[in-house]
């Protein structure tokens, strides 16, 4: 079925893409100097490790450095345009004082304690400070989907209360946020006992009984290496925008996919333009928006329809949808793809993508328009669900059974299932990518590490990440063969080598719900890209070395 | 089963109940990994262990489950359904400089729900 996309450039698009824009102009006419200050406070003097952001006033974007061991921060001659800018600053403990400018144009930041440091907390540091046990806390890493511990820790539930609001959370998609909840057609399935034993325990560690009965800890400040960074933030211009896969094109053009809504969106960090592209509803009723976003060998992207069900996928040239639906005795209230792979469709003219609600696999064919079923864990008990997907030269497909605790081979000539446990039991292997060598590279998202499947060896090599309850989402090799990675807790990108074992872990700026990973190999170093997925914007990581 | 086969049966029943697995809230978690163990031994002519093994699980519909051995020569397949009958599964080892000599399948005592399988595979040089 063809589709016309629908292109969406709204006033509000419009006066964001011209401020911008001129904002930019002013930048590139060479008129921004290297911008120079030192942060300091009364209780360390100065201080390494924190992030100074500046805004020029009225622009959707954010640019952050990071001081270095003796407080000194440079904004590089370029990265800012003239004039003035609202300055921000991120040092768990501390908040933004003042700032002044000397005669010689310096900066002058001066930090004082902060008022309220629960609300400076990541959801790791949260995870740190909470007493319990692991299996105790691990439940909550499904709540970080849509929002903060922040907001549960704040309550004063008992167990009672707060068993009812777990039941009602069962009732929303997992593609919710705050700025756009969205309830599912069938409920999820639950255990009342479970849900009884996390309300419980939550009442235990929330202000239930007046104050937090535990120290609240936090993580190290960047030091060293992970100072040596520039961060960029561009704003979407809707809160409502979720952007949850991000990739670069040929162009240096930016694509996400929106988690709660039917638009494509692109931007343009050169320019600051910023489009979005709607494609229909098919399923009336069913919660919005998507996850997956691929490309194909043509350069044209693929968008997984989550509950709207079936494959949407855009001519990049046409700008035109081509919505790949599933049939009707294929489709049920609880029927999602999240994932998509066209990456090698080229070779047989086949697109594999998942089928959540039957733990299984489908294999599109373009010609026929007719999807496959592949039941891989039909005669397995335990909980499995099919999600991260990557295809080699021959499309085969392999997969991550994030509901478990093995990757998975699909043979394309054959159909036929080669199941591969992970040596860390319980790892739940969630996205992946294949490297030049076709080893699939993926983040192990409950075992808090990355991991490397060789499938000639047919053996597996596993990292713990650096920072505890980190649970890594994605991960991505770049052309150096440094690994990078992030995830919905620690608001840290992770930068790891592994031939020699070092890694370094850049702080963003804000609280950022990291999901898909991208680096664009073009530049040197190389360019990190993701979206917030919480909070709206596109961010742009350039380490400087 | 002898006695310290049954102790290393015992022992990942209990792991495997104590796992976590799922992409559900509050639920799969939690969830009792309950279900069919396949579990067992790669060893040499002479009894002693083999590491880093590849053991081969080969299910009537073609699809397969590969892991490896530990230090200790032992494999766990992951849990099945107890609707799957053990005989059609079929276990095979592999290691380079070795081939497969045996494969024995220790018989099933008749238990509701059935007990964990295990299966010895046997290698030798060559």
């Amino acid at each position: 079925m063809q589709d016309g996309a629908r292109l969406k450039f709204s006033f509000h698009h419009l006066v964001s893409f011209f401020r911008f824009s001129l904002l930019l102009a002013l930048c590139g006419n060479g008129a921004a100097a290297e911008l120079r200050g030192h942060v300091s406070s009364r209780e360390e003097g100065a201080m390494e490790g924190v992030l100074v952001s500046a805004r020029p006033a009225g622009s959707p974007v954010t640019v952050t450095v990071v001081s270095g061991a003796k407080g000194e921060f440079r904004f590089p001659a370029g990265s800012l345009p003239p004039g003035k800018y609202e300055y921000s600053t991120r040092a768990v403990g501390y908040e933004l004082e003042r700032s002044a400018s000397a005669k010689d144009g310096t900066i002058e930041l001066t930090l004082r304690k902060a008022k309220d440091l629960a609300a400076q907390l990541t959801n790791t540091e949260w995870f740190i400070s909470m007493p319990g046990t692991t299996e105790q806390k691990r439940p909550l890493i499904e709540c970080m989907s849509c929002h903060t511990f922040e907001r549960i820790l704040r309550t004063k539930h008992g167990a009672e209360q707060m068993f009812e609001v777990l039941k009602r959370m069962t009732t929303y998609a997992n593609n919710s946020t705050l700025q756009k909840v969205q309830v599912r057609k069938v409920e999820r399935k639950y255990e009342e006992q479970n849900l009884r034993r996390l309300a419980a325990y939550l009442a235990t560690v929330n202000l239930s009984s007046g104050a937090w009965a535990y120290p609240l800890k936090t993580l190290p400040r960047p030091s060293g290496r992970a100072t040596r960074v520039l961060i960029t933030e561009y704003d979407l211009p809707r809160k409502t925008i979720a952007p949850h896969d991000v990739r670069t094109d040929a162009e240096g053009r930016v694509w996400y996919s929106n988690f709660v809504e039917n638009y494509l969106g692109r931007l343009d960090p050169r320019t600051g333009a910023h489009a979005e592209f709607a494609y229909p509803v098919v399923k009336p009723g069913a919660p919005l928006g998507s996850l997956a976003l691929e490309a194909d060998k043509s350069g044209d992207l693929w968008l997984a329809a989550m509950f709207q069900t079936g494959l949407v996928k855009f001519d990049v040239r046409k700008q035109s949808f081509q919505v790949f639906r599933l049939p009707a005795e294929m489709n049920n209230d609880a029927s999602q793809q999240s994932m998509v792979m066209p990456a090698q469709s080229q070779v047989d003219g086949k697109v594999w993508t998942n089928e959540v609600s039957k733990q299984a696999l489908m294999r599109l064919d373009l010609k026929s328009g007719k999807y496959e079923l592949f039941e891989p864990f039909k005669t397995m008990g335990g909980s499995h669900s099919p999600y991260g997907l990557v295809a080699d030269a021959a499309n085969n497909l392999f997969f991550m059974d994030f509901g478990g605790e093995a990757i998975g081979r699909i043979d394309a000539g054959t159909g036929r299932a080669v199941i591969y446990p992970t040596p860390t039991p319980r790892s739940r292997p969630r996205r992946t990518m294949m490297d030049r060598e076709g080893r699939v590279w993926f983040a192990e998202f409950a075992a808090n590490k990355v991991a490397v499947f060789d499938p000639v060896k047919e053996t597996f090599r596993e990292w713990d990440v650096p920072t505890p309850h980190t649970y890594p989402y994605d991960v991505f090799v770049d052309k150096n063969g440094e690994l990078w990675s992030g995830s919905m807790s620690s608001d840290r990108i992770l930068r790891f080598d592994p031939a020699s074992g070092k890694s370094v872990e850049y702080l963003l700026p804000r609280q950022t719900n990291v999901r898909r990973v991208f680096v664009d190999n073009r530049s040197s170093p190389v360019t990190f890209w993701v979206g917030s997925n919480h909070g709206a914007s596109i961010i742009r990581l350039q380490p400087l070395d | 089963m002898r006695g310290p086969a049954r102790l290393v049966a015992a022992a990942l029943v209990f792991a495997s109940m104590q796992a976590l697995a799922g992409g559900e809230m509050g639920g799969a978690d939690e969830h009792p990994d309950e279900g069919l163990v396949f579990f067992g031994f790669v060893k040499d002519a002479r009894g002693a262990p083999i590491a880093g093994a590849k053991v081969t699980a080969t299910m009537k519909s073609g699809n397969t489950f590969i892991v490896q051995t530990s230090a200790t020569g032992l494999y766990r397949l992951p849990t099945f359904t107890y609707q799957l009958n053990p005989a059609d599964v079929v276990i095979a080892c592999a290691k380079e400089g070795y081939k497969q000599t045996r494969v024995i399948r220790r018989p099933i005592a008749k238990a509701n729900p059935p007990k964990p399988v295990e299966t010895e595979c046997r290698m030798e040089r060559g």
